[in-house]
């Protein structure tokens, strides 16, 4: 017989590292749902309802990191403080003193959380010491706010805003839960501002909200999670057992993968800002949808390839300092970028070739004879070419995946020295869900923005009911998927 | 219009409908939604509970001893020697004595790549000797490339045979090859930097009575006997590599061993993807004719995880019937030879969604038990040694990582600890050995006074 625990419900309160909370999470539906009823109720109240949201998002950012929440708190009060210091001072000294400290302040504290165990791996490796890893944890979403609130003080430096004098709001800007774990960056002038409103929800926000939360979980649940459970894992644990074909189809998995996880929480963030009344810019244009690497960074991550150019390109000089600094400081953004990733090699490889390429690309289409080239601006040329970045952005994903240098260099090995199609059709037969979800997952990717779903007029004024319905379809179908039997490794069948 | 109501309208009736559903689930009838029910972390199965008498003290029937963790066991009344000829001849280099044990382990994925096998002959062979060498290595191997302890070159044309498309041609790897004019390169890393000899042989079951190979670049014509089975000195130097070249063709190769002068030698035998069956098609002349040369001291089979291939399975008895008759030939063939079976590790499924121990591993372990019981072959239960139920799991998701996320291999740092534990494991029954072995002698000493 069933009971109700009171001690497993007291429990489900608290934060459990087994189980963090995430927007799949059972837990959220409780979460949100609590927190809706209370957010509607004080709509009018500013004050009220901006502290909800911010007790609601520090108890998310509990229940998803435990006690790094304080770190959220702290970093909230030194920066709100220094960038109304900043804003009051007259001296320029001053400024620039108040400045200097939140940035050192901000990227201290993620260089210690993230880069410290990489930093004394080096010093052993290099100088011949042997000193002991700290095994920091990594507080979840310490990337994104640092980075913004270091956007946020800079532009209370160059007088594009001034400070926010309520300290829930900055707290708020800091914490909002839809994008605290995974993003996107957002932009205090963007966002503040849209507290300080009525709660209001457009027909057009209702619509494009629930689109993207449907669209998001379908990609993250559906697509990502199975091909990530049942293929890109068993190849990139062990690329040994696997075939170059099989190493080469699960790169191809990963670059939809990588693509889905991210831009469908992404999505899912956005969407639920927007049933808040709140927008967020969006963080992914179909990157793959391509024809140069320079488009891609246009669409891939745009919160953060915007913020690496504004607070990074452009405070190194960006094209001010002749060519050979642009290309440099291009390099270096992308450098550093791909660091921010993560602290290892691999990161700072798949930055470097980033940077690097966005050089060559950037050189070669400065020539006069490629603006004057007739075929570069054919089909068949931008065919060609959105091929040839998409291999190239591949060929960098298995630097991101793939856990150690050694890994990625043995990935790339079984791609070129063992490719074979001996036991193609095997693979075909064990792997054809995984194969037929790839398969879905670039369709969708693909489909012209134009047929996109979120342009079908049917979608649009819909009762009650209809939403309610869809999401209700929409567990079934996840449910399913969830108790459906795993794909097994191919290499264990003989 | 303002749509911020419909917005709570539609969180409030999702919400309500998922409890509906959950409560239905809960309580009514089972609903194939059970995996996304909200209710199920709060609402808590009651189980009557039932009390077990501690005053009842069950004494363990000899064969219930396989549960037992980190050692090596012999089914018998008392704890004793497993390998008791393994370890009289370890006690004779221990004590001075000048001379090779020889051990053969067989696996599947478990070992590729050395792992696991690495450490153990490692340890070993510092326990015996402190000489170094990688023993066996086959002339090509699909994870030859991710193989530390050694590295292999082959150039020009080989022709391989393997379990998958012979009857009964191919040596213990699994593979036979035909060297037609072709090249082969082998470097032995176990030594590090230091300076021992190290002798190479060719293994080979050429039935041609003279070899013309080109050794290091030196032209040699060898004798050769034309057996089945032969191991062919072909360099015995401080040298660490060895470079071969074929001036004819040549059938039947199957690898060569890069081996210390004295102390253990262990080959690692392993194929991807079997559960041990497949050894049968190993030609019993074979087995005769290495016996007859008294190749191996001991055989070691390490199987069982590709006998787990679906969730559900429990019953694993046909694999008893099919192992049965493979276990009977090699001890047949080989009978002064001993045999250890080491039990599966751990593998997990996915059942609802989380990752967990495979449900019939308990009886596959306990019918490798019986197993080895039956036919009288030592035991080591690598299950339980490794922490049993959860462990794979558990290393999966460690920082580091000692699993690999398929839940089924460990990783370099898990196959590292397990190389160690089994390895202990051998000492272990080595210090039992010694102990009886040291008493022994001063009995016998005795009596020779009196």
């Amino acid at each position: 017989m069933y009971q109700f625990s009171w001690e497993a419900f007291s429990k489900e309160l608290l934060y459990n590292p087994e189980n963090p909370l995430l927007f799949n999470s059972g837990f959220f539906v409780y979460f949100f749902v609590a927190f809706m009823m209370l957010y509607y109720t004080f709509r009018n109240h500013f004050t009220i309802r901006a502290s909800i949201l911010s007790f609601f998002s520090l108890y998310f950012f509990y229940k998803a990191s435990g006690s790094f929440v304080i770190l959220v708190l702290i970093s909230a009060t030194v920066d709100f403080l220094l960038s109304n210091a900043l804003y009051k001072s007259q001296k320029q000294l001053h400024q620039k003193l108040y400045l200097i400290t939140s940035i050192v302040f901000n990227l201290g504290m993620l260089f210690y959380f993230k880069y410290t165990d990489f930093f004394i791996s080096l010093t052993n490796h290099f100088l011949d010491k042997a000193l002991n890893p700290l095994h920091i944890l990594l507080p979840i979403g310490i990337s994104f706010y640092t980075f913004e609130n270091i956007s946020y003080v800079v532009d209370v430096y160059k007088k594009e805003i001034e400070p926010e004098k309520s300290f829930i709001n900055y707290l708020l800007f800091l914490s909002f839960f839809p994008k605290l774990v995974m993003g996107p960056i957002v932009r205090a002038k963007d966002f503040i501002p849209q507290l300080k409103k009525p709660y209001f929800v457009s027909n057009e926000y209702l619509q494009r909200g629930f689109f993207l939360i449907i669209s998001g979980l379908f990609k993250k649940l559906i697509i990502s999670d199975y091909i990530t459970l049942n293929f890109v894992n068993f190849v990139y644990d062990t690329p040994n057992l696997h075939t170059g074909l099989e190493c080469l189809l699960a790169t191809y998995a990963y670059a939809i993968v990588i693509y889905c996880d991210f831009s469908g929480y992404s999505e899912i963030a956005i969407g639920i800002a927007l049933w808040l009344g709140i927008e967020i810019p969006a963080n992914f244009r179909t990157p793959y949808q391509i024809t140069s690497i320079q488009e891609f960074w246009r669409r891939w991550h745009i919160s953060l390839s915007s913020w690496l150019r504004d607070y990074l390109y452009i405070s190194l000089g960006g094209n001010r300092n002749g060519t050979f600094r642009t290309y440099l400081n291009l390099f270096i953004t992308m450098l550093l970028g791909g660091f921010w990733h993560g602290a290892s090699w691999n990161f700072i490889i798949w930055g470097a070739l980033h940077g690097s390429v966005l050089g060559v690309h950037k050189y070669f289409t400065s020539f006069d004879f490629y603006k004057n080239w007739h075929f570069s601006k054919s089909k068949t040329y931008a065919i060609l070419s959105g091929i040839l970045t998409f291999h190239f952005v591949c060929f960098c994903w298995i630097f991101f995946r793939a856990e150690t240098l050694d890994e990625a260099q043995l990935v790339i090995h079984q791609i070129f020295n063992n490719f074979t199609f001996i036991g193609v059709e095997k693979f075909v037969v064990n792997y054809k869900n995984v194969l037929l979800m790839m398969t879905l997952g670039y369709i969708l990717h693909l489909i012209p923005s134009k047929f996109s779903f979120s342009e079908w007029k049917w979608v649009k004024e819909k009762p009650v009911f209809f939403y309610v319905l869809f999401f209700i379809l929409f567990l079934i179908a996840y449910s399913q998927l969830k108790s459906a039997e795993s794909v097994m490794p191919i290499y264990l069948q003989f | 219009m303002n749509q911020n109501k419909t917005i709570l309208w539609i969180c409030s009736l999702l919400f309500l409908g998922m409890i509906l559903f959950s409560i239905i689930d809960i309580f009514l009838y089972k609903t194939p939604f059970s995996s996304i029910n909200i209710l199920s972390s709060i609402f808590v199965k009651k189980e009557p509970k039932v009390a077990i008498p501690k005053s009842v003290k069950i004494k363990k029937p000899v064969f219930e001893q396989y549960t037992e963790a980190h050692r090596l066991i012999k089914f018998a009344d008392s704890q004793t020697v497993a390998l008791p000829k393994f370890q009289a001849k370890l006690f004779d280099i221990k004590k001075g004595k000048r001379r090779k044990i020889r051990i053969a382990w067989f696996g599947d994925s478990m070992i590729e790549a050395d792992l696991i096998t690495q450490t153990i002959r490692k340890v070993l062979q510092e326990f015996a000797e402190q000489q170094h060498g990688v023993g066996f290595v086959p002339i090509q191997s699909v994870s030859s490339g991710m193989r530390i302890t050694a590295r292999t070159k082959t150039e020009g044309f080989w022709e391989k045979k393997s379990f998958e498309n012979t009857k009964n041609e191919v040596f213990l790897s699994g593979n036979v090859f035909t060297s037609q004019y072709a090249h082969f390169y082998s470097n032995d890393n176990t030594l590090g930097d230091s300076v021992q000899v190290l002798e190479k042989w060719l293994l080979c079951g050429d039935t041609d009575s003279s070899l013309k190979l080109k050794i290091n670049k030196k032209d040699i014509q060898l004798k050769k006997k034309g057996k089945n089975f032969e191991a062919v000195l072909l360099d015995k130097s401080t040298k660490k590599n060895i470079d071969i070249a074929w001036n004819q063709k040549q059938s039947n190769v199957y690898g060569v061993s890069i081996e210390p002068e004295y102390g253990i030698v262990l080959d690692n035998y392993s194929y991807r993807g079997i559960t041990g069956v497949e050894l049968n098609k190993v030609d019993a002349k074979l087995l005769q004719d290495i016996a007859e040369s008294q190749y191996y001291d001991l055989i070691v089979f390490q199987y069982g995880v590709n006998m787990m291939f679906r969730p559900k399975d429990k019953n694993y008895d046909y694999y008893q019937q099919i192992m049965q008759p493979v276990l009977e030939k090699y001890k047949n063939n080989l009978p002064n030879t001993e045999f250890l079976i080491i039990s599966c590790a751990d593998r997990a499924f996915r059942y609802n969604n989380e990752w967990k121990t495979a449900i019939g591993i308990d009886s596959l372990v306990k019918l490798q038990a019986n197993l080895a019981f039956k036919n009288n072959m030592a035991f080591y239960n690598l299950y339980q040694s490794i922490g049993g139920n959860g462990t794979i799991v558990k290393w999966a998701k460690s920082t580091p990582k000692w699993a690999n996320k398929d839940y089924i291999h460990p990783n370099h740092l898990g196959a590292e600890a397990i190389g160690k534990w089994i390895a202990e494991a051998f000492l272990k029954d080595y210090k039992l050995f010694e102990k009886e072995e040291n008493k022994r002698l001063e009995l016998l000493k005795l009596q020779k006074e009196e």
